[in-house]
């Protein structure tokens, strides 16, 4: 049952992904992504982290893909010409492709699996939230803090690079 | 043999459930109909069946009659999912909704976090279905809308870790649990408040229904649907309300704790009180300004909403009293 699940969700990721590269259209492209969220969702959830894969949910299907959304719409890109990109009939787009795919079927061919099978042997259940967030507050603590460091800069960043020149509000 | 016995009764008692929700939904919208009428000294609907008991059914029945127009400009794939969306993110929410410690579809661990994941996808249904119209009436309703549901989902989301650093669980059950004696909204009137505000909000009605504000937007992204489409999103806002009542019911008012009653008719009766509670606030209150609107959440309500976790936590590790 899991390892039918597992191809099912798998196929559709793979397809989504395909779906976000090679779609002409700008909203058909972020609504593939979206698709794409949710389904490695269902995967986490396979593999016994609800907590990542709500997160997911939460963080980038409700938050970070809605503004992607919000800007394709403001723009409406779709007037604008098609995007003169890779699309696999360039015969240098073609043979890099080529390539990556025999790369891919040869890790798949020749690395060892991963504990046996399709979904690397028995899962472990995903440890209580709690234990998370002692281990995300004791040890990881540096770390942690670090990042959020890292994401005000970035935010501010955002700031000041929207800003018109001259304007000082 | 037995287990294919109790799997069907589960699947009959999921399907139980939500008949009951779709049923309250339907009646949901009868209820704010007759209390709005009496609110302004009118009768509300009174004419189909007894005290208009049959209005809903026949309003359902007359959307499915309809005839179902689709804008010839409208991307037809995006036209039909948005209302899709809208439904089914708020019904999935419902899922970790107990109606009582015994009746419900999952008692999940991590059930708040779930409700948040379902609900804020609901975003997708207003932004596609204005995007989608092609109508620019439609694109300013679901661009509100957007920026409207996910600025309030911060101030939201801190109130409810105020809950949930107090009772220190993300089950619905659990929660509940911790109120015994004592109602959350004793212990957090601010975050009930923060809630209340920032709830309404994302369910998109007066105050702050931006999203569909008739004299500026005809009705918003809801503008060229029709038919049973257009019904599938008035049913994802009733039910969304509903979803909110049951939150707050569930989050601060003891869910289905209560002396004598069976704990059932405590969750109704206190859920029922909360949603009564949204139409009068539909009937007082005139519409804000979308500036207002903005800077509420972000000026008022996120330094209010920061300002409560911090004070219940240092309460929660330093308790006063003990």
């Amino acid at each position: 049952m899991e390892t039918a699940i597992f191809w099912g969700l798998s196929f559709c990721a793979v397809a989504a992904a395909l779906a976000v590269v090679f779609l002409r259209q700008a909203v058909n492209g972020v609504m593939s992504l979206l698709a794409l969220m949710l389904v490695m969702a269902g995967l986490y959830l396979l593999l016994g982290a609800q907590l990542v894969a709500l997160f997911q949910l939460i963080v980038y299907a409700g938050a970070v893909l809605v503004l992607f959304v919000l800007v394709v719409m403001l723009l409406n890109l779709e007037r604008k010409p098609a995007r003169p990109l890779l699309y696999p009939g360039k015969p240098a787009v073609a043979s890099l492709l080529a390539l990556c795919g025999a790369g891919f079927a040869a890790i798949l061919r020749w690395a060892p699996p991963p504990g046996g099978g399709p979904m690397g042997g028995a899962v472990k259940p995903a440890p209580p939230i709690e234990q998370l967030a002692i281990d995300l507050f004791t040890e990881r603590l540096l770390i942690f803090e670090l990042t959020s460091v890292l994401l005000l800069a970035a935010a501010v960043g955002a700031i000041v690079m929207s800003r018109k020149a001259g304007d000082l509000s | 043999m037995k287990a294919e016995i109790g799997l069907v009764w589960r699947l009959l008692e999921v399907i139980l459930f939500f008949a009951v929700i779709m049923g309250l939904v339907a009646y949901m919208t009868l209820m704010e109909r007759r209390f709005l009428g009496f609110f302004q000294v009118r009768m509300g609907p009174n004419r189909v069946g007894p005290q208009g008991l049959l209005q809903p059914i026949a309003d359902g029945i007359k959307l499915l009659f309809k005839e179902d127009l689709t804008v010839s400009h409208a991307r037809r794939f995006y036209f039909t999912l948005a209302p899709i969306i809208s439904l089914v993110a708020i019904l999935a929410c419902f899922a970790a909704i107990p109606m009582s410690g015994r009746f419900h579809v999952a008692d999940l661990s991590l059930a708040l976090l779930y409700i948040m994941a379902f609900s804020s996808l609901g975003v997708y249904g207003v932004l596609l279905g204005g995007w989608s119209s092609g109508n620019k009436y439609s694109l300013l309703g679901g661009l509100r809308g957007a920026a409207q549901m996910v600025s309030y989902e911060i101030p939201l989301a801190l109130a409810l870790v105020g809950v949930v650093v107090l009772s220190g669980s993300l089950s619905m059950t659990e929660i509940v649990q911790a109120q015994e004696g004592r109602w959350f909204i004793l212990r957090q009137p601010l975050g009930f408040l923060i809630f209340l505000t920032a709830v309404s909000a994302e369910t998109g009605r007066t105050p702050f229904d931006l999203v569909e504000c008739e004299n500026e937007l005809v009705a918003g992204y809801q503008t060229e649907y029709s038919s049973m489409k257009f019904g599938l999103f008035y049913m994802a806002e009733y039910a969304h309300v509903l979803l909110a009542s049951c939150l707050a019911t569930h989050l601060y008012l003891g869910g289905w704790n209560g002396p004598l009653l069976p704990p059932l008719a405590w969750f109704g009766i206190k859920s029922f009180l909360v949603f009564f509670f949204f139409i009068w606030v539909r009937a007082t209150f005139p519409r804000l300004r979308y500036d207002q609107l903005m800077s509420l959440s972000w000026k008022a309500l996120m330094p209010l909403a920061l300002a409560n976790l911090l004070i219940t936590a240092a309460l929660v590790v330093y308790p006063p009293f003990g």
